[in-house]
């Protein structure tokens, strides 16, 4: 079987037990495959007949995306069934968006809502939906954007509605989606990055108003701090919910993800720990504080900490460099290194942060101040 | 438990004054302690600036010699505190205390005007010593000096006291060293109120800034010294060996106290072409690897610093690897890592980071997270230096120059109107002159306005 397929099937019936052969499989086809990571495995010494474990799979700066096209360039492929995806982000004042692209949407499809099902939909509910993002038609480059347009499609039911575009959100007509569900006292389902989310509680808090959602509602964000002035804090985004819009704080779900990556995490509340298969709960108990939530991955997705001098895995309960092996990025790298720090404590991840800033230190400038008066 | 590490009380200075506090079996509340130093530093005699220099001269000196047992145990306890290591430290405080002379402390006096006032002393932990040039300028001038360490490092100023006081309990009667946090509010209002010359603070620019404001509140002079850069202008000479020894005083430059202070340099313009600017950079990494062997670096880097180190690194790693042929503007890049891939049989294969140079030519002033990461940039001319400081414009502290005579005279004016306190040759960053103006010299400012 051709080792998509076998990514594919894996993705539809993980088997734990399979995962680090297969995922070594992936790495031998990766090196084979992707020019510039060969390179890269061979400067660090790593060659597929040397490589025994999962850590031992040199892991891929998400950098590496801005300037080099990483993905399969043997296997042949219909171009129908590829995608190309960018970042929106800049780093240090450059104009760099990173790019993605994946040779076959269909494992990304199959990764997005396999684990999706697990941790927003665990109920099997489909419901109305409002998008605070664009939708894939709007923004075709945007993995986000497709991963919003396959939920429409998979888990909506009734009206969809999607209130932004490139240019901005237009926060008043989903105030008034909003007003139209609980009037109808029908449960939606809001998706939306926590910029547009903050903009969209500050109308709401601005109108005096107050939204009572129908049981079953929920609402996931994604993105963080990134384009915020005042960043909303995680457990600010749980509060105002509450407050807001009166949403059941095991029903507000934070996304992690990233447009090098085909797989995300999502927080493990009492609503997804409650039904998912996948989550032992005697090992990642959904925290009850929303700033201490932590995040749970997909099966086929391998996440570790590692010490950003050593690159090695550090143990349970420190702080390091999230790694990646993400299994459904088969056609581009699947080891991937980020730039967020994080925990790792019994699978779950608990997200700390981007890990770009040096420390503000006395009689030096802080990297902090400097990245801020160059923006 | 070294006597100098307890915090909350009054930890160092005379040894017939705030060794008592310390020393004393009931518990002192900082405020106390404050307060008492005060009282007993106004009732301490003035003594002649002559007495001082020469107290400071002796004590300097003695500090100079690595193998005194007060340096020795200071050495031990900031490497234990900072994860310097002991050969790194040796090495800094070497370079930190090699100007502070007799001769120089009586040159120096005859510039401080007198200000017999009580100042207070807000030091920094992330180089040990630094603020020693304000300190000496204070003494000279026949201040009082209440000296608040920092919590991450006590040692220093309490171990330095101690040795004048050994030499000179009179001179040492007009300092204390204390160390509490600076969330202490009730300590902090005290050394306010007792501090009638002012306060010298050294921090980040929003600590400074919250400072002044509580300076303004109290009507106190605040002399601030805030978050600031430094680099190297280097023009190739006509030989080699010049190119040589310009590599190596950088990289002591960049190395000594792990790039952590105002005066290490970030990044390093090259004037010439690319090849020429690149060839630096490369010789730069050969410097810093041969300095590595000598002067190790910590067995533990702090991990932001280590993951801000990772991201230029990677950045620089691809789009390093990503160049099309021929290059271009954008492309012309370049990495040169400290360290090595460890593989040790059975085990994951590991890396550590000793430095990194990343060439990147024709980059704006970068600012380096430390722990020995320096840029390296090519200047068609040195006069576009200017255009190229990008965000730093305003906060240069000091510049490494590598020039040819003829050309110094013109290019050390030139980096003294963009706003650079003190220009020097490489390796000579971390060991500035007594009289360097600080901050634009806003120490001698301060000891003026007391002076009236």
């Amino acid at each position: 079987m051709a080792i998509y397929d076998e990514v594919l099937v894996f993705i539809h019936a993980p088997e734990q037990a399979r995962f680090e052969s297969l995922a070594l499989h992936v790495f031998r086809h990766q090196f084979d495959t992707v020019a510039l990571y060969r390179q890269y495995c061979l400067v660090r010494g790593a060659r597929p007949e040397d490589v025994r474990s999962l850590d031992q799979i040199p892991a891929l700066s998400t950098a590496a995306f801005k300037y080099a096209e990483l993905t399969d360039t043997v296997t042949p492929s219909r171009p129908a069934d590829a995608r190309v995806f960018m970042t929106s982000g800049t780093t240090a004042g450059r104009d760099e968006r990173g790019r993605h692209r994946v040779p076959r949407i269909d494992i990304y499809r199959a990764s997005a809502l396999g684990h999706l099902r697990r941790m927003l939909f665990p109920d099997g509910a489909r419901m109305r939906m409002l998008s605070l993002h664009p939708t894939a038609d709007r923004m075709p480059e945007s993995s986000l954007a497709q991963m919003i347009s396959w939920i429409i499609e998979e888990f909506g039911a009734g009206d969809a509605l999607c209130v932004a575009d490139r240019k901005g959100v237009e926060i008043v007509s989903a105030l008034e989606f909003l007003h139209s569900s609980q009037r109808q006292g029908q449960p939606v389902c809001v998706m939306a990055t926590t910029a547009a989310l903050a903009a969209l509680f500050d109308e709401v808090r601005a109108q005096r108003s107050r939204f009572s959602l129908a049981p079953g509602s929920r609402l996931m964000d994604t993105g963080g701090a990134k384009g915020q002035a005042v960043p909303l804090r995680p457990g600010q985004v749980v509060e105002d919910a509450q407050a807001l819009l009166g949403l059941d704080p095991a029903m507000v779900i934070n996304e992690y993800g990233m447009t090098e990556m085909c797989s995300q995490l999502y927080d493990a509340t009492p609503f997804n720990a409650r039904n998912s298969r996948r989550i032992d709960s005697s090992k990642a108990r959904p925290e009850e504080n929303p700033e201490d939530r932590r995040k749970l991955g997909p099966a086929w997705l391998d996440v570790a900490a590692v010490d950003p001098a050593t690159l090695r895995r550090v143990a349970d309960g420190n702080p390091g460099l999230l790694r990646f092996f993400d299994l459904a990025n088969v056609g581009s790298v699947s080891a991937i290194l980020t730039g967020d720090l994080g925990i790792i404590q019994d699978g779950t991840v608990r997200v700390l942060g981007r890990a770009e800033d040096g420390e503000a230190r006395g009689c030096a400038l802080g990297m902090e101040q400097f990245a801020a008066r160059e923006s | 438990m070294n006597r100098a590490t307890r915090p909350g009380t009054a930890v160092g200075g005379s040894p017939a004054g705030e060794q008592c506090a310390a020393d004393s079996p009931a518990p002192v509340s900082t405020t106390a302690a404050i307060a008492r130093v005060a009282t007993r530093m106004w009732s301490a005699d003035r003594c002649s600036s002559d007495r001082v220099a020469a107290a400071l001269g002796h004590t300097a000196a003695r500090w100079r010699k690595r193998e005194f047992a007060p340096r020795r145990e200071t050495v031990a306890g900031l490497a234990s505190a900072l994860g310097m290591t002991p050969a790194l430290l040796d090495e800094s405080l070497d370079a930190l205390l090699e100007p502070i002379t007799a001769a120089s402390l009586k040159l120096l006096a005859a510039k401080v005007p007198v200000a017999d006032r009580l100042f207070g002393f807000l030091m920094p932990g992330n180089v040990p010593g630094a603020g020693i040039h304000e300190v000496c300028a204070a003494l000279l001038a026949g201040a009082g000096l209440i000296i608040k360490s920092a919590s991450i490092e006590p040692l220093f100023f309490a171990n330095f006291t101690r040795t004048l006081a050994e030499v000179d309990a009179a001179v040492a009667a007009r300092v204390a060293v204390v160390n509490f946090g600076r969330s202490d509010d009730a300590a902090m209002r005290e050394l306010w109120a007792a501090c009638d010359g002012g306060v010298v603070a050294y921090g980040d620019d929003a600590s400074i800034a919250a400072l002044s404001a509580a300076a303004a509140r109290r009507a106190r002079p605040l002399a601030g010294f805030g978050s600031r850069l430094s680099g190297a202008l280097v023009l190739p000479g006509a030989s080699p060996s010049a190119a040589e020894t310009a590599a190596d005083g950088l990289a002591r430059d960049v190395t000594l106290f792990e790039q952590r202070g105002c005066l290490s340099p970030h990044h390093v313009f090259v004037v010439g072409d690319a090849g020429e600017a690149r060839g630096f950079a490369a010789r730069l990494a050969r410097a810093l690897e041969r300095l590595a062997r000598r002067l190790p670096t910590p067995a533990r880097l702090p991990l932001a610093a280590a993951a801000a180190i990772r991201g230029l690194r990677e950045r620089a790693r691809w789009r390093a690897l990503a160049q099309p042929p021929g290059g271009g503007r954008d492309h012309d890049i370049a990495l040169w890592e400290g360290g090595r891939i460890i593989h040790s049989h059975g085990e994951t294969p590991g890396e550590w980071m000793t430095w990194s140079v990343i060439y990147d030519g024709t980059a704006t002033f970068c600012a380096s997270p430390g722990y020995r990461t320096v840029f390296v940039s090519a200047l068609q001319r040195a006069d576009e230096l200017g255009e190229r400081l990008g965000a730093a414009v305003g906060r240069l502290e000091a510049f490494a120059l590598s020039a040819p005579p003829d050309a110094r005279v013109r290019l050390d004016a030139g980096l003294r109107l963009l706003g650079v306190s003190y220009v020097c040759e490489p390796g000579r960053m971390q060991s500035p002159p007594l009289d360097w103006p600080h901050g634009g010299g806003a120490m001698l400012e301060l000891l003026r306005g007391a002076a009236r």
